[in-house]
């Protein structure tokens, strides 16, 4: 395996001469996209691991100042005329813009999907990575699979938990889709193709992979826990809308299987309780047959996966525990390979590369620091954790602020304009944040309407006060 | 055309510059030379001049004409309507024959050429909520756009999760009535739910995605309770119609709705037998579930024609029953298909539906706070609110007349709007609502009475302070208005007195609020002043 490892001090000394040759000109070289929503146009001085140095041009007059990467999203280099190139590589993709490579090699972008499924697991990130993996011009793209299960702690043994109930987590998993799908086929010149590395694909994350023919689990790796389906609406209204409710849902995984070339059957098994789900090899092939009872089919040969887990044959707290729990169907490393769902076991990117059989061709892709993922990926997906959180916590503290904004002693008059003032700046950030963050949190917009309302109204007092009518 | 076009303006700038030249000779001869000058200019190049009332003549083409008013194309943006009575004379001589049909702008102007024998294809795309996003109107603004692009068949792509019942007879009115009898249409699946799926019904070649699914057509409401009686007997035989405008059984419909069961039969001639049971040798519905087809059943059951993931799939597919097709539209990066202007009328109209399901409330919010900050002020201070307010009014109104079903969703109707427009106008009683009228109030000196009241004023103050100041020192004048000091300038010269320093008389000359405080300050020293 060939790993793409530019150096360093190369990459550096390229930008240099690149910042001295247009240093003479004193122009802006590139863009920076930060975090905070600005664009800068700089010229970039220097290059640390962790940090860049540029100057900053503000019309004709221009300063040096110093980000952190963390605080930049992309960086693009401009042509002449000032304008962003199109298809100019970002900053971090000259490192990937790889002189060395073999003439035969198999370009890899690798990349994890970690973290909790509509929080650090997002569409945009996604999409971000997915972009970086086409311009570096990957052939395969990895894609591991390791989600936290909504609101449980770390520490706790998701053995405790139940598989079952989660199975609306699927609406959070629909954003993902159109990114690994359809977005592909419609932007990638040359289809890449797209593995799924299964760790732990729990509740909406478990029905990612069955979107393509090519997963892979690693030994420990489970992939399920959205069971009970049909428990969903519990009594609610009436009997045929709920069937309704269930029937929609319930196909439209079916089609992410039949997308990815998987039987529909392991999608029955996995959703629903009350039929019983058996397997076994006929000429090399694997078999499924759904059953209404525990009993095995006709003829030898049948494996249990699944039973109707009514009666004696409902999941104990031994079972669940021990994660043997069969009620509804969550797939570990064995199972998925023995039926076919997987095409291997692997815990490293070298088994796994192995097992695609380009372990002697494949080139990694931007990876400097030797964990085979690519380092961009890393980057997009603790800028956005990074910026979730901040902006969670601005967020919050929102109300507090307002509530805490100092007048100085001696405002006098002033007091209710200095207020008015910075509540509007503070509402006008918390929009600026929650446009950059809304398919996490504000969707639907309305928390931003009702941000904008307070800024009308504070606006509409103002006017009052200073002409005392309407504005 | 465009060379036509471009000759025309050029024409045109010329008979302009006749008209000039006639212009800087004399007035009363430009008219004609300019005129005769065109009018050779155009005969000669075989234009149609018109000369008008008011002494104008317009050289170009006649393109309509309908009961003596004419369409005149002028080379330059979109052609001039003339009334009767504005038009003198005609002078005829281009070739181009007028017909009393719409005039087209230049933007309509047929851009592409039909490959022999090449049926002509497009795909729109109707997406989201059945009723607000996916709708009839748009189907039906997308027809003329479609039919000018030359488009013969219609793929109707359709990504929806379902909507309102309403609108499911309208989508299936105009595809059967009006998309049908106009183009080869198809639909092609993404997912297709409820309401979406009965509207796509009527259409009778249905491809797949392969993640598609189509089903799922139990009306409910509020607590997921279902539509029942009455209802659900006009709804089920409102799909048992719109199942035979789509070529359908019945069954397939039936069993989306109701626990019914449904299984088929795969009969030697290779169609199926559709049977309210679960005895036929294939089951889709054993009765305890509401049928929801996805790619697999729906192309074993024959109800689609076959699955497709991308726009080349779907394209093998369709030649392999219509022969070679040419896509409408221009190959944007990022989409999956060529976006046709039909496919922008669509998309246009989804985010305008978008903008109004995310911002109705935020603006129905600033009109109540206008309204509320209007009633919280004196009446004379009201106008700025209600203007405000007037504005959210017709944002809100403007929402109401796009969307047809925008109203119903909201409980809105023609007499709100008027019982909104008799609050606003009762709250501010001189405030005129309508924009021409505001228009005219600004154009209007504001209080005209008042001023003239303001006048008389002055100048009785004036004949006061000079009849008071006509003998006192010349520096106890300083700080009069104009005015004033006008009129003392007229008692100086009738009584012979010398006449002021003009820097007195500059100093705060445009400046009222400083000449009144200097006013106030003199009138002392004034006083004071033996």
């Amino acid at each position: 395996m060939l790993r793409f490892n530019t150096t360093r001090p190369a990459l550096l000394g390229a930008t240099l001469a690149a910042a001295v040759a247009f240093g003479a000109a004193a122009e802006p070289t590139h863009e920076l996209l930060l975090t905070n929503g600005d664009t800068l146009s700089v010229q970039i001085l220097e290059e640390t691991e962790t940090q860049i140095k540029v100057n900053v041009f503000y019309g004709t007059l221009s300063a040096p100042r110093t980000f952190q990467r963390s605080e930049i999203i992309t960086t693009t280099a401009l042509a002449a005329d000032g304008t962003a190139k199109d298809d100019a590589p970002a900053v971090a993709d000259t490192r990937s813009t790889d002189t060395e490579r073999p003439a035969d090699a198999v370009p890899v972008y690798a990349f994890e999907l970690d973290g909790e499924l509509g929080w650090d697991i997002s569409v945009t990130p996604l999409r971000q990575k997915m972009e970086k993996a086409r311009e570096a011009g990957a052939e395969y793209v990895i894609v591991k699979l390791d989600n936290v299960r909504a609101g449980l702690p770390e520490w706790v043994d998701e053995a405790i938990v139940d598989d079952a109930g989660a199975f609306d987590t699927l609406f959070q998993a629909e954003a993902l889709v159109a990114p690994l799908t359809t977005e592909v086929r419609a932007d990638w010149d040359n289809q890449p193709t797209i593995v799924f590395w299964v760790d732990r694909a729990m509740e909406g994350m478990a029905f990612i992979p069955l979107l393509k023919p090519d997963v892979y689990f690693t030994s420990d790796g489970r992939m399920g826990g959205v069971g009970d389906l049909e428990g969903m609406f519990g009594s609610m209204g009436d009997e045929v809308v709920r069937d309704k409710q269930e029937s929609l849902r319930q196909e439209q995984v079916k089609g992410y299987a039949i997308e990815g070339g998987h039987t529909t059957m392991l999608v029955d098994a996995m959703l629903r309780q009350g039929d019983a789900l058996w397997y076994r090899i006929e000429n090399g092939e694997v078999r499924f047959e759904m059953r209404r009872d525990n009993e095995a089919p006709l003829g030898g040969g049948w494996e249990r996966l699944t039973d109707t887990g009514e009666g004696e044959f409902a999941d104990t707290d031994s079972d669940v525990v021990r994660l043997r729990g069969n009620d509804t169907l969550t797939l570990d490393a064995d199972t998925a390979f023995k039926i076919g769902f997987s095409k291997g076991t692997a815990d490293s990117l070298d088994d796994l590369l192995f097992e695609l059989g380009i372990e002697d061709r494949a080139y990694i892709i931007d990876d400097n620091d030797g964990d085979g993922l690519a380092d961009s990926a890393d980057r997009i997906g603790q800028t956005w954790g990074r910026g979730l959180t901040s902006a969670l916590r601005t967020l919050r503290n929102m109300e507090r602020d307002i509530a805490n904004i100092r007048i100085p002693e001696n405002a006098g008059d002033r007091a209710q304009q200095i207020r008015e003032s910075q509540t509007l700046r503070i509402l006008r950030r918390a929009i600026q944040l929650l446009n950059r963050y809304e398919e996490v949190f504000d969707p639907n917009e309305q928390w931003r309407v009702n941000l904008e309302l307070r800024i009308q109204q504070i606006e509409n007092e103002i006017r009052r006060r200073r002409i005392g009518g309407g504005g | 055309m465009n060379t036509h076009r471009f000759i025309n303006r050029i024409r045109t700038l010329l008979g302009s510059a006749v008209l000039a030249l006639g212009v800087s000779l004399g007035m009363g001869h430009a008219a004609p030379a300019g005129a005769a000058g065109a009018a050779l200019a155009a005969l000669a190049d075989g234009s149609d001049v018109i000369k008008t009332n008011d002494g104008r003549t317009l050289e170009g083409t006649i393109v309509r004409e309908v009961n003596g008013y004419i369409w005149i194309d002028l080379g330059v943006g979109n052609p001039l309507m003339l009334r009767p009575d504005q038009i003198e004379s005609v002078e005829r001589d281009a070739d181009t024959e007028v017909t009393s049909d719409p005039v087209s702008s230049s933007a309509d102007e047929q851009t592409w050429e039909r490959r022999e024998g090449v049926p002509r294809a497009a795909v729109i795309t109707a997406e989201e909520m059945v009723g607000v996003w996916m709708s009839a109107k748009p189907l039906e603004d997308a027809i003329p756009v479609l039919k000018e692009d030359g488009v013969d068949l219609v793929v109707i792509k359709i990504k929806s999760g379902g909507g309102l019942l309403l609108e499911i007879q309208k989508i299936s009115d105009v595809i059967h009535e009006q998309y049908k009898e106009d183009f080869t249409v198809v639909a092609w699946i993404e997912s297709a739910i409820s309401a979406a799926a009965m509207s796509a019904h009527a259409i009778e070649n249905i491809y797949f995605m392969p993640r598609a699914n189509y089903g799922a057509c139990t009306g409910w409401s509020g607590a997921l309770e279902a539509v029942e009686g009455r209802q659900l007997e006009s709804v089920l035989y409102m799909m048992e119609q719109i199942s035979a405008r789509g070529n359908k059984d019945y069954r397939i419909m039936r069993s989306m709705q109701i626990n019914e069961p449904l299984s088929y039969d795969i009969l030697p001639d290779g169609k199926r037998e559709f049977y309210l049971t679960d005895e036929g040798e294939y089951v889709l519905n054993d009765g305890e579930y509401i049928l929801t087809l996805n790619a697999e059943t729906a192309e074993h059951a024959g109800f689609s024609q076959g699955t497709a993931g991308t726009i080349e799939e779907l394209t093998r597919l369709l030649e392999a029953s219509v022969g070679e097709i040419e896509w409408v539209g221009e190959k944007v990066p990022g989409e999956p298909f060529p976006i046709s202007r039909a496919e922008m009328v669509h998309r246009e109209w989804r985010e305008d539906m978008t903008r109004q399901e995310n911002r109705f409330g935020q603006i129905y919010t600033q009109y109540e706070m206008e309204i509320g900050n209007a009633a919280s002020v004196p009446v004379e201070n009201r106008g700025g609110f209600i203007r405000k307010a007037s504005r959210y009014l017709s944002q809100i109104r403007k929402m109401y007349d796009d969307n047809p079903n925008f109203g119903l969703l909201r409980g809105m109707t023609d007499e709100w709007f008027i019982a909104q427009q008799r609050r606003l106008e009762e709250l501010a009683p001189a405030h005129r609502v309508d924009r021409k009228e505001r228009r005219l109030q600004r154009r209007r000196p504001r209080c005209p009475e008042s001023q003239a009241r303001r006048a008389a004023r002055a100048r009785r103050q004036d004949r006061r302070r000079v009849r008071d100041l006509a003998h006192q020192p010349l520096r106890a004048r300083r700080g009069l208005q104009r005015v004033s000091r006008v009129a003392l300038h007229r008692h100086d010269v009738q009584h012979r007195r010398p006449a002021r320093s003009p820097g007195v008389h500059n100093v705060y000359r445009d400046h009222p609020a400083r000449d009144q405080t200097h006013r106030l300050r003199a009138r002392p020293q004034a006083e004071s002043s033996p």
